[in-house]
C-alpha cells in the first residue's frame, strides 16, 4: 500500500504508524457533557467505503490525514492534520 | 524419447540425476519432466485420493500430477524442476514404490470414498475420532512429506520499483517490453520459465518466415542492453496487491545444487506504476473414462516437449480435441517423424484435408487402457468402435485464459461463449491491462500487436511517447473452437490433483450444494497446489450443465493470490534468529559481554540481567548481591534505554500541563518533577521524570517502551491538538548515553567525574544540572529508582562506552560495581516504584494511589474522562503492597487474591499481583499488586493464589512501600 | 586524570567491508543539530545563518563548508558546523550528531543491496 506524504512523497505503508479516525481531531472542551466525551473517545463509525484516518509519518514526525476507501483499499488523498485541523 | 534434430538444447552439457534412486540422463535446459519423458519413463506419481498410476499432464506450472519431492523440497512440479547435476529427485504418495503401491486399494475403494465421504463416515463409535480416525486420516491424507530434520530453506526477500511491470514473456509481453523498453520507461519483464519465450519456444509457426524462437532472441538480446530494462526469467508473479504493489517469487537458485552463498528463492514486491498481464492461457482437457493414465497429455504440452525440449512423449500418437488448436499436435508430431494413429475430433464438421494420418470427426475417446502407462485407446463414432494402440493421448478442451491476477482484487471474469473462456473483467486492477491471450486473443499476431497496445495505453498514461510498432509477420488465423463435451461413463476426472470426478460434481449438486463455491468445497475441486488451473472451466461448464443454467450464471470461484505456491520461508526472508527485529545496544553493551551479564529483551534493546561474578551459580545470588551493593555501596546500571524528549520553546511549559496531569510550570530552573501522563479516556499512559535545564528548555523522559508512543502523542498534541503552542519536541534518546549510579556512595563518585558542586545544599534531590562530565559536555540529575540516594549522569553517546568503563571501575573502588535490570527490578519493588506492570493501560491515578497528581485546575489530556464516577469509585483495585506471612512464603506475578476464608474462584477475585521479587534487604519476598479497596486494607491478611504455578501463600496487606517510607536514604 | 574515549556506533562492525560489487564504509557525520525556528522568528534565524534561504522539504542547501537538511516541516538538521551564536533565542537548537551512524553504500551492487533492506 502506497501513501503520500505532503512533504515526502509517495512512500510504502511500512513508513508510517496508523491511529485510527480523524475524529481524534475534535477534542471536545474540558467541561462538555460526558456524552461528547464519550462519542470523543468511544465511539467511531465503521463504513464500507471512505473513511479518513489520521496516520503518522514516522521519518518526518508529521501527522496527516489520510483519506482511503475500506471496499476498494484505493487511497484518495492526504491532508497534513494540522489543516485539517482548522 | 529424445528426437533427433527437434528442440532448443541439441549438443548441450549432459546432466545425470536420479528419481526414487534410479540413475537418468538429460541435458542442461530439461526440466525434471521432459528429462524422463526423454528416457522414456511416463510414471511419475501416484494420486491424492486413489493411489492412481499417473504421468505428467503438462508442461508448466499448471501440472497437477507429477509432483515430487527435489533436495528435501515436497511437492515440487516435475515441469518447473531443470535438472542439475547430481539431483536426487523421489516420488510422493506412493508406498512401497510407484510401481506397486499399497494404497492403491483405495481405487477399488472408489465407489465408497466419492466426495464429501468423510462427511457421512467416520461417526461411529465417539471414541474411536480422536484415537483412531483423525491419526489414521492424518497419515494417509497430505501429498508430500516435510523432512523435519532439513535445514531452513536459505531465502530472501528485496523490493523493486519500475514505470511498466510486463508479466508474461511469450508474444505479447516480449512485444509490450519491446515498446516500454524503448519508449525509456523503466521497465520490468517477468515469466515464470527458465526460458524466456511462452508459447513460442513451443511453436513451429514462423515469425518473419522464420522458426520462433529466433525472434524471440533477438528480442531479448535487444532488451538486455537497455540499462532501463530489467529481466526477470524463473520469476512468477504471485499477486496483486493494493497500491500498484505485485508480489513475486524467483527462483533463484532452486535449478542448480544448493550453494551456502546464494539463496534459494526470492520473494519479490514489486511497486509498478502500470502493469500489463500477458500471462497467457492454460489449456484444459477433456473428461473421457480413464481419462488420467500416464501417458495422457494436454495437446499443447506434447507440442511444447516436442518442439522446445525434443522429447517425444511417446512413437505412437492419438489426438483427441474439440478445436482446430489440436491438429496442430498432430501436424508436428508426425512432421517430426512419430506416427500419428489418429486425430479425434467431436466436431462432426471437422476436417484437415490431405492429412497424412487418420482424421475421425464426430469422434470421441470412450476408454483407456494401460494402468502403468498408456497402452491403447477405444473411439466411438459414427464409424462406430475401434481399439487404437497407442503410448501418447494429445488432448485439448481448449484454452482457459490466465484470467488470475485480473482478478485477485476481488472482480470476477466475464464468460465469453463465442471464445468459450472467461475472459478478465475490464478495470478490475486499475492499473494492469490484459493483453494476448490471457484477453482471449488467441492468434500469434493478434498477440504481438495486442502487447504493442497495451504497452502503448500505459506508456501514455505515464506521458511517455510510444514508439512505432516493429512486430515481425506471424499467423493470423484464430483456432475455431467446438463446445465442451464430456464423455459419459466412470472414472472421468476433473480435478487430477484431488482425484474429482465428473460423477463427484453431479453428486454436489444432487446433495443440494449447487454454488460453485459449495461444490468447490464440497468436492474439493480446484483446491489443490494447481488450485484447479486445469480443472476449474471444465467443473463450472458441467455444474452448469447439471444445473440446467449458463455458464456465465454459474460464475467462478474467488481468485486469491498466490498464483503458484509460494514456501513460507520466502515471505518470511530474513525474519530468522537474530533477523527477526533490529537491535538496539547501548554503549555499555560491550562492557557487559565482558563480564559475562546474560543480555535480556526489553523491546528492541538489549539490557544485561545480571553480572555474575566467580562463584556465583545462579541468576539469584548475583541479583541479591547487586541489591545489597546498591543499598550499601553504590552500583551503575545504564539507562540509556528509557526515551529522552528535548522540548524548547515559549510554550513549552504550557504543553507540559496539557500532557501531564500534574502542573509542571511551577518548575523551577534547576529541578527534576515527576510526571504522569493519563491517555484521553483517563488511564495512565506512561510515566516520567522532567527536568527544566533553563528558561524555555526541559528535556523529558519516558519508560523504555513507551518512548516511540510519547513521541508521537507529543507530535500529535503540538500539531493537531494544540497547534496554538509555539514549542518544539525532539528525540534524544539516542543522543545522550545516560548511567544511573545509586548507592550511599553515590556522591563520592559523582563528585569525582563531574565538574560541578554536588554538596546536598547545592544539588539537593530532585535537582538537575548541565556540567562538564569528565571534561565532556554533559547533564546530572539527582533521581533515584533504587530509593537510594542516586545520580544520572548524561553524556554525548560517542562517550557511553567509555564513560561506562570508568564509572563501574571507581564504583568497584568504593565497594560497589555494575547491577542489571534483575536488581533494578528488586530496589524499585521494595520502593513501591511502579512500571507498566502496575501501569499496564488499565488503571488509573487513583488507583496507583496518585490521585492528587491530577491537577483539578487545568486541562490535560485524559482529565475530563478521569473524573468518570466509575474511575473514582472506592471499590476499585489499588495499589497495595504484599508481604508472606511465612518467611518462606513465595508470591508470583500474576496470581490473584482472594479474602482468606474465600474459596479461589473467579467470583472471589479480590485483586492480582503484577509485581515480585525475593528481597535481600527484607529477607521475604515481596509483591506489589492491585486489591479491591487496598488502602483501606492495610493489615488484613489475603491469600494468594496461582493456580497455574501451584502456589498458594497467606499474605500481609501493606503500604507499597517496605522501605525507608520517608525517603531520607533518597534525600541523604 | 583520565580521558573520556570517542568510539563510533560502527564499533566492532568490521566497516569498510567488500563484498562483490558492494562497499561499505562507516562516515563521521560530524556534529548535527536540529533547528526549528519558533513562531516568527524565521527571519531572524535566517538572518543569524547569514541570510541563508532555509531548506524547502527533501532540500539539502549548503551553508559555508556545512549543510542545511530538511527533515520535517518547520525543522531541519544543521550538519558540519556549530550553529551561530544566539541561535537558541530564535529557535529549539538541539545537538544530534550523536544520534546518528552514518555509512556509505557505493559500488555496481549497492541498489540490489538497498533492494533488500527497504521498500522504494
Amino acid at each position: 500500500m502506497r501513501v503520500t506524504c505532503p512533504w515526502c512523497g509517495e512512500r510504502d505503508r511500512r513508513e508510517f504508524t496508523v491511529q485510527g479516525d480523524e475524529t481524534a481531531l475534535r477534542r471536545p472542551h474540558r467541561d462538555a457533557p460526558p456524552e461528547d466525551w464519550h462519542a470523543y473517545i468511544h465511539l467511531r463509525d465503521n463504513p464500507a467505503g471512505r473513511l479518513r484516518e489520521m496516520w503518522y509519518h514516522d521519518p518526518c514526525g508529521t501527522w496527516i490525514v489520510v483519506e482511503r476507501d475500506t471496499v476498494t483499499h484505493a487511497v484518495h488523498g492526504t491532508t497534513p492534520a494540522r489543516e485539517a485541523a482548522r | 524419447m529424445r528426437v533427433a534434430g527437434k528442440g532448443l538444447y541439441q549438443g548441450a552439457p549432459p546432466v545425470s540425476f536420479r528419481f526414487d534412486g534410479v540413475a537418468w540422463h538429460g541435458v542442461e535446459g530439461d526440466t525434471l519432466a521432459s528429462a524422463l519423458l526423454g528416457e522414456g519413463v511416463r510414471l511419475m506419481g501416484r494420486s491424492f485420493k486413489y493411489h492412481r498410476p499417473r504421468g505428467v499432464l503438462s508442461a508448466g506450472s499448471e501440472e497437477p500430477n507429477a509432483l515430487v519431492c527435489v533436495d528435501g523440497v515436497p511437492n515440487t512440479r516435475a515441469t518447473m524442476q531443470e535438472i542439475w547435476e547430481g539431483m536426487e529427485a523421489t516420488s510422493q504418495n506412493a508406498r512401497p514404490s510407484l510401481r506397486f503401491d499399497v494404497l492403491a486399494v483405495n481405487d477399488w475403494l472408489a465407489p465408497f470414498i466419492g466426495a464429501g465421504f468423510y462427511y457421512k463416515t467416520f461417526m461411529w463409535p465417539r471414541s474411536f475420532w480422536e484415537r483412531v480416525y483423525e491419526p489414521l486420516i492424518r497419515r494417509a491424507a497430505g501429498l508430500g512429506r516435510l523432512d523435519p530434520s532439513a535445514g531452513p530453506l536459505l531465502c530472501e526477500k528485496a523490493w523493486a520499483f519500475c514505470d511498466v511491470l510486463v508479466i508474461g514473456a511469450g508474444p505479447a509481453g516480449l512485444s509490450a517490453a519491446l515498446a516500454a523498453g524503448r519508449a525509456g520507461a523503466r521497465v520490468i519483464l517477468a515469466d515464470e520459465g527458465a526460458r524466456m519465450g511462452g508459447r513460442l519456444l513451443a511453436e513451429t509457426d514462423p515469425l518473419d518466415g522464420q522458426p520462433p524462437h529466433l525472434w524471440v532472441e533477438r528480442v531479448l538480446a535487444e532488451l538486455v542492453q537497455m540499462p532501463n530494462v530489467r529481466l526477470m526469467p524463473r520469476t512468477t508473479v504471485t499477486g496483486v496487491h493494493d497500491g500498484g504493489t505485485f508480489a513475486a517469487l524467483e527462483r533463484v537458485s532452486l535449478h542448480r545444487a544448493p550453494r551456502a552463498d546464494l539463496p534459494r528463492e526470492c520473494f519479490w514486491r514489486i511497486v509498478a506504476r502500470r502493469a500489463v498481464l500477458c500471462a497467457g492461457a492454460i489449456e484444459r482437457p477433456l473428461p473421457f473414462p480413464d481419462n488420467d493414465r500416464p501417458g495422457v497429455m494436454l495437446a499443447g504440452a506434447v507440442r511444447a516437449y516436442l518442439n522446445h525440449w525434443g522429447v517425444a512423449a511417446g512413437r505412437r500418437v492419438v489426438v483427441f480435441g474439440n478445436n482446430d488448436d489440436a491438429h496442430r499436435t498432430a501436424r508436428d508430431c508426425h512432421a517430426a517423424g512419430l506416427t500419428v494413429a489418429a486425430l479425434v475430433d467431436s466436431r462432426p464438421e471437422a476436417a484437415m484435408p490431405g492429412a497424412p494420418f487418420p482424421v475421425l470427426p464426430g469422434a470421441r475417446i470412450a476408454g483407456t487402457r494401460g494402468r502403468l502407462g498408456l497402452s491403447r485407446v477405444t473411439v466411438e463414432g459414427p464409424q462406430g468402435r475401434q481399439e487404437i494402440e497407442a503410448d501418447v493421448l494429445a488432448v485439448s478442451g481448449g484454452w482457459s485464459p490466465s484470467v488470475h491476477l485480473a482478478c485477485h482484487l476481488g472482480a470476477r471474469p466475464v464468460w465469453d461463449d463465442r471464445l468459450q473462456a472467461f475472459l478478465p473483467p475490464p478495470g478490475g486492477v486499475p492499473w494492469m491491462t490484459v493483453a494476448g491471450a490471457a484477453a482471449g486473443e488467441f492468434t500469434t499476431a493478434g498477440c504481438l500487436r495486442d502487447g504493442w497496445r497495451a504497452a502503448s495505453a500505459a506508456l501514455a498514461d505515464l506521458g511517455l511517447r510510444a514508439p512505432d510498432p516493429d512486430l515481425p509477420e506471424a499467423e493470423g488465423q484464430a483456432p475455431a473452437q467446438g463446445p465442451f463435451i464430456v464423455v459419459e461413463g466412470r472414472r472421468q476426472f476433473v480435478d487430477f490433483q484431488n482425484d474429482v470426478t465428473v460423477k463427484d460434481i453431479r453428486l454436489a449438486v444432487q446433495e443440494g450444494f449447487c454454488s460453485v463455491e459449495h461444490m468447490k468445497r464440497y468436492t474439493t475441486l480446484g483446491m489443490a497446489t494447481d488450485q484447479g488451473k486445469t480443472g476449474n472451466v471444465p467443473a463450472i461448464a458441467i455444474l452448469s450443465e447439471a444445473l440446467g443454467s449458463p455458464v456465465a450464471a454459474t460464475g467462478t470461484t474467488t481468485f486469491r493470490p498466490p498464483y503458484t505456491p509460494v514456501s513460507i520461508g520466502a515471505m518470511g526472508a530474513g525474519g530468522q534468529g537474530m533477523g527477526f527485529a533490529p537491535r538496539r545496544l547501548t554503549t555499555s553493551h560491550a562492557a557487559c559481554l565482558d563480564r559475562g551479564a546474560p543480555m535480556i529483551e526489553a523491546g528492541l534493546w538489549y539490557r544485561p540481567g545480571y553480572f555474575p561474578r566467580p562463584g556465583e551459580t545462579t541468576w539469584r545470588q548475583s541479583c541479591d548481591r547487586e541489591v545489597t551493593m546498591v543499598r550499601q555501596a553504590v552500583g551503575v546500571a545504564d539507562v540509556s534505554t528509557l526515551g529522552k524528549i528535548d522540548i524548547q520553546g515559549p510554550d513549552a511549559a504550557a504543553l507540559l500541563d496539557f500532557v501531564y496531569c500534574n502542573t509542571f510550570s511551577t518548575l523551577p530552573v534547576g529541578r527534576v518533577r515527576y510526571g504522569l501522563m493519563l491517555r484521553e479516556d483517563g488511564h495512565v499512559m506512561d510515566d516520567g521524570t522532567t527536568a527544566r535545564l533553563g528558561g524555555n528548555r526541559y528535556i523529558m523522559t519516558t519508560t523504555t517502551a513507551a518512548a516511540g508512543q510519547v513521541m508521537r502523542h507529543l507530535d500529535f498534541v503540538t500539531q493537531v491538538l494544540r497547534p496554538d503552542l509555539d514549542v518544539h519536541c525532539v528525540s534524544v534518546t539516542e543522543q545522550w548515553a545516560q548511567f544511573s549510579v545509586a548507592g550511599p556512595r553515590s556522591r563520592d563518585l559523582v563528585q569525582a567525574v563531574v565538574d560541578a558542586d554536588l554538596s546536598d545544599a547545592a544539588f539537593p534531590y530532585m535537582a538537575c544540572a548541565e556540567a562538564p562530565v569528565m571534561g565532556v559536555p554533559g547533564r546530572v540529575f539527582r533521581i533515584s529508582f533504587s530509593g537510594e540516594r542516586a545520580y544520572e549522569l548524561a553524556v554525548p553517546a560517542r562517550y557511553g562506552a567509555s564513560l561506562y568503563r570508568l564509572l563501574v571501575a571507581y564504583a568497584e573502588s568504593l565497594g560497589g560495581g555494575p547491577y542489571g535490570m534483575e536488581a533494578l527490578n528488586v530496589l524499585r519493588i521494595e520502593k513501591g516504584y511502579i512500571t507498566h506492570a502496575e501501569i499496564h493501560g488499565r488503571t488509573t491515578a487513583f488507583d496507583i494511589g496518585m490521585e492528587r497528581m491530577v491537577s483539578k485546575t487545568k486541562d490535560c489530556i485524559g482529565w475530563a474522562a478521569s473524573r468518570r464516577p466509575g474511575l473514582l469509585e472506592a471499590d476499585r483495585e489499588q495499589l497495595v503492597g504484599l508481604r508472606p506471612v511465612a518467611q518462606d512464603g513465595v508470591i508470583t506475578a500474576g496470581a490473584h487474591l482472594y479474602r482468606r476464608e474465600d474459596p479461589a474462584t473467579r467470583l472471589n477475585g479480590q485483586g492480582y499481583v503484577t509485581s515480585a521479587c525475593w528481597s535481600p534487604t527484607l529477607g521475604r519476598a515481596l509483591g506489589l499488586g492491585f486489591l479491591r479497596r487496598g488502602r483501606e486494607r492495610h493489615g488484613e491478611v489475603v491469600r494468594l493464589v496461582d493456580a497455574m504455578r501451584g502456589v498458594e501463600t497467606l499474605c500481609e496487606v501493606t503500604d507499597p512501600v517496605f522501605l525507608d517510607p520517608k525517603g531520607e536514604r533518597l534525600r541523604g | 586524570m583520565a580521558r573520556l574515549i570517542a568510539t563510533s556506533p560502527f564499533e566492532g562492525l568490521s566497516l569498510p567491508l567488500a563484498i562483490g560489487g558492494a562497499r561499505l564504509s562507516a562516515v563521521d557525520p560530524g556534529p548535527a543539530w536540529s533547528v526549528a525556528p519558533f513562531r516568527g522568528h524565521e527571519a531572524a534565524v535566517s538572518r543569524l545563518l547569514g541570510g541563508a534561504m532555509l531548506p524547502d522539504p527533501g532540500q539539502v542547501l549548503a551553508w559555508g563548508e556545512g549543510r542545511m537538511i530538511w527533515v520535517a516541516p518547520g525543522r531541519f538538521l544543521l550538519a558540519g558546523r556549530p550553529p551561530p551564536e544566539g541561535l537558541s533565542a530564535h529557535a529549539s537548537v538541539v545537538e544530534q550528531g550523536d544520534g546518528l551512524a552514518v555509512a556509505v553504500l557505493e559500488g555496481s551492487a549497492a541498489q540490489d543491496v538497498l533492494a533488500r533492506l527497504r521498500p522504494p
